[in-house]
């Protein structure tokens, strides 16, 4: 029963990641790309957490922490790059 | 289910790739690139190889989007080339705060092609 | 039992990030679109790792790192990302109904309510 819906999880979060990177291929303005960047990020967070677990390995949760470290400063700085120009 | 996940971030990091090099626009090209960057660290994570994750992580995604930002900043933000080339599809116009941002940096330093573009415009 | 405790906690974590990539999709508008991509994966990242936490209660205390990570940076990052997608005029969608920020700033700044929709030029206010 846990191991279907932990399948049933993982569909879902496949299907996150799919319309983000629709958005990101159509989306209009900068802003846009930005965001699905950023979300997409925090997904993959998801989905590396959600891989330590099926995998039984704890290094990874390392990962996840660097990962959403770095794409928050990338975030910020291109923020403050459009906002005033760095 | 993995092998499933594992095509998606491999299509993922194409998708990205070849919108990095389709766009017209630096800055989109620059998030894109550091998307495939990210993609590539999730599909070495997957491949059980997490600290070639973390290096690629803190590496394609933290700095070399700071070295672009710093790149794209000291060639005039791209916009000569968007000027030329046409390429104003994203929506991003030259507003007047990031005009008077790149006026005070203008004068500051030398720079021969941008002064050159802009005075033959 | 405390796995299916667990497994459900992922699985809403997995709707509200499904939900937050359909929002991503479906919204009209740039700012809208930060709304829906931003608290919506803010809620499920920390529901999918304290799902995580029922499974393996060795790990908790590092998941708790990661959820006060996300939580503390991913609404910063938001805010950031709307605030310089206003200061670069972004098109709003046709719906807006009020721009509370262009009439801060003119009421604010002492500028007299003009009729436009927004404030005055963002250039002269970046140093905030």
């Amino acid at each position: 029963m846990a191991e279907i819906l932990i399948q049933i999880a993982a569909v879902l979060i496949f299907f996150a990641i799919l319309f983000a990177i629709i958005r990101l291929v159509l989306g209009k303005t900068l802003v846009d790309r930005i965001v699905a960047v950023d979300t997409l990020t925090v997904i993959s967070l998801s989905l590396i957490a959600l891989y330590a677990h099926v995998s039984g390995r704890f290094v990874y949760i390392d990962v996840a922490l660097v990962y959403g470290l770095l794409s928050f400063l990338a975030v910020l700085a291109l923020a403050r790059f459009l906002e005033r120009g760095l | 289910m993995l092998e499933l996940l594992l095509l998606l971030v491999c299509a993922s990091i194409l998708i990205s790739g070849l919108l990095a090099i389709c766009l017209e626009n630096l800055l989109p090209a620059m998030v894109s690139s550091g998307l495939a960057s990210l993609f590539a660290a999730v599909s070495f994570l997957l491949l059980a190889a997490p600290d070639v994750a973390m290096a690629e992580a803190a590496i394609g995604s933290g700095l070399a989007t700071f070295i672009f930002l710093y790149a794209i900043r000291k060639t005039d933000g791209g916009k000569t080339d968007g000027a030329t080339v046409g390429g104003n599809t994203d929506g991003r116009r030259p507003d007047p705060g990031q005009a008077a941002g790149d006026e005070t940096g203008h004068g500051s330093s030398a720079r021969g092609k941008p002064d050159k573009a802009r005075g033959g415009a | 039992m405390i796995e299916l405790i667990g497994s459900l906690f992922i699985l809403a974590g997995a709707v509200f990030l499904f939900s937050a990539g359909l929002g991503l999709l479906r919204m009209p508008d740039a700012y809208t679109r930060i709304q829906a991509g931003t608290k919506a994966t803010t809620l499920g990242n920390m529901l999918v790792l304290a799902g995580l936490a029922f499974y393996h209660p060795g790990w908790i205390f590092k998941l708790i790192l990661v959820i006060y990570f996300v939580l503390m940076t991913n609404p910063v990052s938001s805010h950031a990302l709307s605030r310089a997608a206003y200061r670069i005029r972004t098109p709003m969608t046709s719906a807006t109904m009020a721009d509370a920020l262009a009439e801060d700033d003119a009421g604010g700044d002492g500028a007299p309510p003009e009729g436009s929709a927004r404030g005055g030029p963002p250039g002269e206010r970046t140093g905030r």
